[in-house]
C-alpha cells in the first residue's frame, strides 16, 4: 500500500507536512469568514426579506438601498474584489497578506451572496403562515423570530450549506494572492512545479471537504424538516 | 358584538367591496354566501386587517376602529380580539399541533409555558386531537389540520371567530369532522362569521345568513328567510344553481 503510494505520489510524501498546514489554513479561512459572513449575511437577508414589497415591514427606500449595495458587491468578480478592497483589508486587519488578509475579501465576497440566499429562503415560506401569525396579533419582530426563522430553517440551512461550499472555492482563490491554504499549495507545487500528484491529492482533499460540508448540511436539513 | 359600517375596499382600480354594513349580535353565527369574486373572503380579511379597508368603520366589542386612520396599535388590538381559520389551515409546519395552539398563548396572551401547554391540551381535546398533539402538520390529515387551526383560533378567546371557507380545501369525506367542531362551537354560543359554500351547513347552523354579490350585500336575514322565502332574484338564481349540483 505504502509502496504504491510512494510510486504514484512521490511528491505528496515529501510535502505532506506542508499539505496539512495548507489544509489548516483553508479550514481557518473558511470557518472564520464563514462565521462572520453568517453573522452579517443572515440579518441582512432577513432585513431584505421583510422590507421588500409585500413584506411585513415593507420599506421601499431601505430595500432598494440595501439591494443596490448587495448587487454591487456581488457583481464584482472575486479575484478583482480581492485587489479592489486592499485598503479596507489593511484598515480592518492591519495586513493584506496571509490567511488573515484573506478573511476580509472572503467576508465581503460571501456575505452579500449569503444575504440573497437567505432572502430567497425566507420568501419561500408560505405567505399564509405569516398571515396566520399576523391574524393572531404577533408583532413584526415576533414574526421574524418565531415564524420566519423557524419556518424558514430548512431553507436557511440549505443556503448556509451552499454558501460554505462556495466559500471553500473562494478561499482557494484568496490563497493564491498570499493567503496560503490548499489553493495556493496546489498552484505552487502542482502547477508551477509540475508535481501533478500534489495537484491530484489537493483535489481529493477538497472533494472530501465539500462532500463533508454537504453531508452535514443534508443531515441538519433532515433533522429540522417536518 | 361586531359592527361594520360602509366598508369599502379596492385593489388598484377594482372595487371589491362597495360599502358593506353588517351587524352581528353576540352568539350569532353568520354565514356569508355568494359566488366567487363577490368579495366575501375580502370582507372577512378586512375585519382583522389582513386586507386594509380603504374606508369604513369596524367595531368589535368596545374597540372602534376608523379604518382610514387605524394605527398599528389599533390593528394589533383588533387582531388580538378576533381569530381566523383559513381555507388552507396555514399551520406552522415546523411546530407540532400542540405548539401551534400554544403559539398565540405564549406570544399574545403571554402565558407561562406550563399554563399555555395545559390550556392547549384542553383545546386539542375539545377538537378531538389530544392523542395527536405531538404530531407535525405534515403527519395530520387535512381535516385534522383544520381542527388544529380551529383550536389555535380558540386559544386566543376571541370575541369573534372568522372562518374563511374552512372546508373548501378538504376531501369530501373529511368535511364532516370539521363542520362538527364548528357546530359544537355554535351550540356553545360563540360569535362566528363563516364564509362557506356548504349550503346545508349554513341552513342548519347559521342564525344569520348574508348573500353577497359584486361587492354588495344583496340579501340578509335568518336562514329560513334567505333560503325558503328568498326575495331577491339574484339570490334565487344562485341558490337554484347550487342546488342543481
Amino acid at each position: 500500500m505504502l509502496e504504491t503510494f510512494k510510486t504514484w505520489m512521490p511528491n505528496v510524501i515529501s510535502l505532506y507536512p506542508d499539505m496539512f498546514k495548507a489544509l489548516g489554513e483553508t479550514l481557518f479561512m473558511v470557518l472564520i469568514s464563514g462565521m462572520l459572513a453568517t453573522v452579517i449575511g443572515v440579518p441582512l437577508g432577513v432585513v431584505l426579506a421583510v422590507s421588500r414589497e409585500g413584506g411585513i415591514l415593507a420599506n421601499h427606500k431601505l430595500y432598494s438601498t440595501l439591494g443596490k449595495i448587495v448587487n454591487t458587491l456581488r457583481s464584482i468578480p472575486f479575484i478583482i474584489l480581492l485587489a479592489a478592497i486592499l485598503p479596507i483589508t489593511r484598515l480592518l486587519v492591519g495586513t493584506t497578506i496571509g490567511t488573515k488578509g484573506a478573511l476580509v475579501p472572503l467576508i465581503f465576497g460571501t456575505a452579500p451572496f449569503m444575504a440573497r440566499q437567505i432572502e430567497s429562503a425566507l420568501l419561500d415560506i408560505d405567505k399564509g403562515v405569516i398571515e396566520a401569525a399576523l391574524a393572531m396579533g404577533s408583532s413584526p419582530l415576533e414574526i421574524v423570530y418565531r415564524v420566519m426563522l423557524r419556518e424558514g430553517l430548512p431553507g436557511i440551512i440549505y443556503a448556509l450549506t451552499i454558501t460554505m461550499i462556495s466559500l471553500i472555492g473562494l478561499s482557494a482563490m484568496a490563497g493564491t494572492v498570499g493567503g496560503g491554504g490548499l489553493g495556493d499549495f496546489a498552484i505552487r507545487y502542482g502547477y508551477q512545479y509540475f508535481e501533478t500528484d500534489v495537484m491530484l491529492a489537493t483535489i481529493i482533499i477538497l472533494l472530501v471537504l465539500v462532500n463533508l460540508v454537504q453531508g452535514i448540511g443534508d443531515f441538519l436539513l433532515k433533522l429540522v424538516t417536518h | 358584538m361586531l359592527q361594520l359600517q360602509n366598508i369599502c375596499k379596492s385593489f388598484h382600480r377594482m372595487e371589491v367591496l362597495k360599502g358593506i354594513s353588517l351587524t352581528v349580535k353576540p352568539g350569532e353565527v353568520v354565514a356569508i354566501l355568494g359566488p366567487s369574486g363577490s368579495g366575501k373572503s375580502t370582507l372577512l380579511r378586512c375585519i382583522n386587517f389582513l386586507e386594509r379597508p380603504n374606508h369604513g368603520l369596524i367595531q368589535v366589542g368596545d374597540l372602534v376602529v376608523q379604518t382610514e386612520k387605524a394605527t398599528n396599535h389599533e390593528i394589533l388590538q383588533l387582531r388580538r380580539i378576533t381569530a381566523m381559520v383559513f381555507q388552507n389551515y396555514h399551520l406552522f409546519k415546523n411546530k407540532t399541533a400542540l405548539e401551534n395552539v400554544m403559539e398565540g398563548l405564549l406570544i399574545v396572551k403571554q402565558l407561562s409555558r406550563d399554563e399555555a401547554q395545559q390550556k392547549s391540551v384542553r383545546l386539542l381535546e375539545k377538537v378531538g386531537l389530544a392523542e395527536r398533539m405531538n404530531h407535525y402538520p405534515s403527519q395530520l390529515s387535512g381535516g385534522q389540520q383544520q381542527r388544529v387551526g380551529i383550536a389555535r383560533a380558540l386559544a386566543l378567546e376571541p370575541k369573534v371567530i372568522l372562518f374563511d371557507e374552512p372546508t373548501s380545501a378538504l376531501d369530501p369525506e373529511l368535511v364532516g369532522e370539521v363542520l362538527e367542531v364548528i357546530r359544537t362551537l355554535a351550540r356553545e354560543g360563540r360569535t362566528m362569521i363563516v364564509v362557506t359554500h356548504e349550503m346545508h351547513f349554513a341552513h342548519e347552523v347559521a342564525s344569520h345568513v348574508v348573500f353577497m354579490d359584486e361587492g354588495r350585500i344583496v340579501e340578509e336575514g335568518n336562514a329560513s328567510e334567505v333560503f325558503e322565502h328568498t326575495r331577491q332574484e339574484r339570490t334565487k338564481h344562485f341558490l337554484q344553481k347550487i342546488q342543481a349540483i
